[in-house]
């Protein structure tokens, strides 16, 4: 297939994006938290899942999407909100605990919810997988056009919600594409002593829907993936389940002593950066000049900047507001 | 004691044209059966043994384990697996060292381009569990596996050749099995290739009707002499009706054919962006170069049958 150009740039440039906002995360997360690790404490309380390395698994399916379509994630989710378009600043402030931030600050980093676009988290492993379906249907039965993507990792494709979530979508034909991230590592847990089968794409025959398995970590190699898949469920062909093989660079969360991996196995996958390897690509095909890289590099930074910033000189949401906006008419019960 | 050498490719048949087309996945368990049934075959011939490279979902230990006592004495090496092609290329050099008499290969027609790359010299049984299986042995594993049995215990001449390209480019020096395309796509991607409009030009080694790709193209324009390739240049308005992948029935346009014979050479097209391999984008085409070669020889079962019908019968 000929890649417009655009796409292919876009997609670096969001890879960009993802890759510097992960780096500020990571360097401002640990802010007031030491010397003794206090996880409440400094600038983001709470945990902290970073998506280093699983880039092109969001970069792939972005050039894709339209307006309206719907996709839930992880307790890794913000490579895949930056894909989406999720506002920048309004993201950050909700991961610093800000009033400006999606959820008013009460959310949280694995807790982000957009509603245009229509992007939704969660830390509770397998969550997002009914909720895509759900999102599925009601497409479906309003004619939209709209389809859902449910990312989740190779960890969740052990729960129940996945084989629930696939069969009913497969049974009803609805237009939602099933994307696993395996990092190989659900936390400390590597895939060989979790999984029953080698590839999960393997799965997707016991749901009589087609599995593809993309063994590269590549932008190109998953846009290309991505791009049938969500046509096949726009064209109302039904679900189907797309396995990316990608690397988790950083540990499970961050202040993870990562030492259930060895350094052989780092060392690789930071040969193997993403980033590296698909800006090198760009510039030996001619697509970019290092001077645009540069720009691009130089752009990002600035975006990114200026949402943590937005989000540190914004309010707190005060200790009064605790209860509003919990229950859908406003009050709390008796 | 004579050896069979194993390797088994479990990525197999899961990209991309499950959903460009109508190909299904052959799945690790299903990959494991071929294997069980493809070792009852082989155990069934006394005085053999297999030596096996497990691939990182330990198919072949499910296979060994479901064979059971029908299966020959099998000795397992552990290897550490990428997750790429490259472990196949590696599998076929490593067993290549043991010096077994043929290397059985469980995949596509990929695996069994990356196993000849491996080990040029290599006799092949290569077992279907792939996308199109236009090289390998489609028959019931258990029949490959006696034949395989009957000919490296009797008659090797079993083993019949074929031709099979090199190309050769500025990212090194690669071998196709079937068929050698240069293509305007500019990215290897997904890797397959299920659209007829991008190829430019190629060679393909065989010309078989009932294949699916280019060999049933290939075949339209008459038998294919051995130790010879077809040169085809695609485009034009003549069209050649042909099942291209597994559900997906094409015209593709031929402008130009001419057989050429072991040694041609000849330049890759500028109009190409990549060179495909056996239907998967693998090289950049700039500056390459094609040469027809003598390829690997790979088991009829026929000709192992009818060899050994005196051992057969009773």
């Amino acid at each position: 297939m000929d890649i417009p150009r655009d796409h292919l740039v876009d997609m670096y440039a969001t890879m960009v994006r993802i890759r510097r906002f992960e780096e500020r995360i990571r360097e401002l997360y640990f802010a007031d938290k030491l010397p003794a690790f206090d996880i409440a404490a400094g600038l983001i309380p709470g945990e902290m899942h970073l998506a280093a390395g699983q880039e092109p698994v969001a970069v792939g399916m972005r050039p894709h999407l339209k307006a309206g379509d719907a996709i839930t994630a992880t307790h890794r989710p913000h490579h895949l909100a930056i894909a989406q378009g999720v506002d920048l600043n309004a993201m950050a402030a909700e991961i610093f605990g800000r009033e400006t931030g999606l959820g008013r600050g009460k959310g949280g980093h694995m807790h982000l919810f957009s509603v245009e676009p229509n992007f939704g988290c969660s830390g509770i492993i397998g969550e997002g997988m009914p909720v895509a379906v759900g999102a599925a249907m009601a497409f479906k039965h309003r004619g939209t056009g709209n389809i859902a993507l449910s990312f989740f990792g190779e960890g969740a494709a052990n729960q129940g919600a996945f084989h629930e979530s696939i069969n009913l979508a497969a049974l009803w034909m609805l237009p939602v594409v099933f994307v696993c991230e395996d990092n190989a590592y659900a936390i400390s847990v590597p895939k060989s002593a979790s999984t029953a089968v080698a590839d999960n794409s393997d799965r997707a025959s016991a749901y009589g829907i087609p599995g593809v398995l993309v063994s590269d970590n590549d932008p190109v190699a998953v846009y290309e993936v991505m791009g049938e898949a969500i046509a096949r469920a726009r064209r109302g062909g039904g679900p189907s389940l797309v396995e990316i093989k990608t690397d988790r660079l950083w540990g499970h969360f961050e202040g993870d002593a990562d030492a259930y991996r060895t350094d052989a196995f780092k060392e690789d996958m930071n040969d193997r950066d993403p980033m590296t390897t698909y800006a090198r690509r760009l510039l030996d095909e001619g697509i970019v000049s290092q001077g645009e890289l540069d720009a691009i590099g130089s752009d990002m930074a600035a975006e990114v900047g200026a949402a943590i910033e937005f989000a540190m000189n914004s309010p707190y949401p005060p200790v009064e507001s605790a209860l509003e906006n919990v229950f859908t008419n406003g009050s709390v019960p008796a | 004691m004579p050896t069979l050498g194993l390797i088994t490719n479990p990525a197999s048949s899961k990209d991309i044209r499950r959903l460009t087309g109508l190909a299904r996945v052959v799945d690790v368990e299903e990959k494991a059966n071929l294997v069980a049934r493809l070792l009852a075959g082989v155990g069934s011939v006394d005085g053999l043994s297999v030596i096996a490279l497990d691939d990182r979902s330990g198919l072949v230990r499910r296979a060994v384990r479901l064979a059971g006592s029908s299966a020959p004495p099998v000795e397992l090496l552990d290897v550490e697996a990428e997750g790429t092609e490259a472990d196949t290329r590696r599998a076929a050099a490593r067993l290549a060292t043991f010096a077994v008499e043929a290397l059985v290969v469980v995949g596509g027609d990929g695996t069994v381009r990356a196993a000849a790359e491996g080990w040029p010299g290599a006799r092949l049984v290569p077992l279907a569990a792939g996308t199109n299986n236009a090289f390998a042995l489609t028959d019931e594993p258990t029949v490959v596996g006696l034949a395989a049995a009957l000919a490296v215990t009797g008659d090797m001449a079993a083993f019949t050749p074929t031709t099979a390209v090199t190309v050769e480019t500025s990212d090194g020096t690669a071998v196709a099995v079937i068929d050698a395309i240069a293509v305007r796509d500019r990215w290897i991607g997904s890797g397959a290739i299920w659209d007829p409009d991008r190829m430019v030009e190629g060679l393909v080694t065989s010309a078989r009707r009932t294949a699916v790709g280019l060999a049933s193209v290939s075949a339209a324009f008459g038998p294919l002499q051995t130790g010879h390739a077809r040169w085809i240049r695609f485009g034009g308005t003549t069209t050649v009706r042909a099942v291209f992948g597994p559900g997906l029935v094409c015209d593709v346009p031929v402008a130009e054919h001419r057989d050429v014979p072991i040694g041609a050479s000849m330049p890759i097209s500028g109009e190409a962006g990549l060179v495909a391999l056996d239907g998967e984008r693998r090289l950049p085409a700039a500056g390459g170069r094609a040469t027809v070669i003598a390829g690997p020889r790979v088991l009829d079962p026929v000709i192992a049958f009818s060899s050994s019908l005196g051992r057969t019968t009773r």
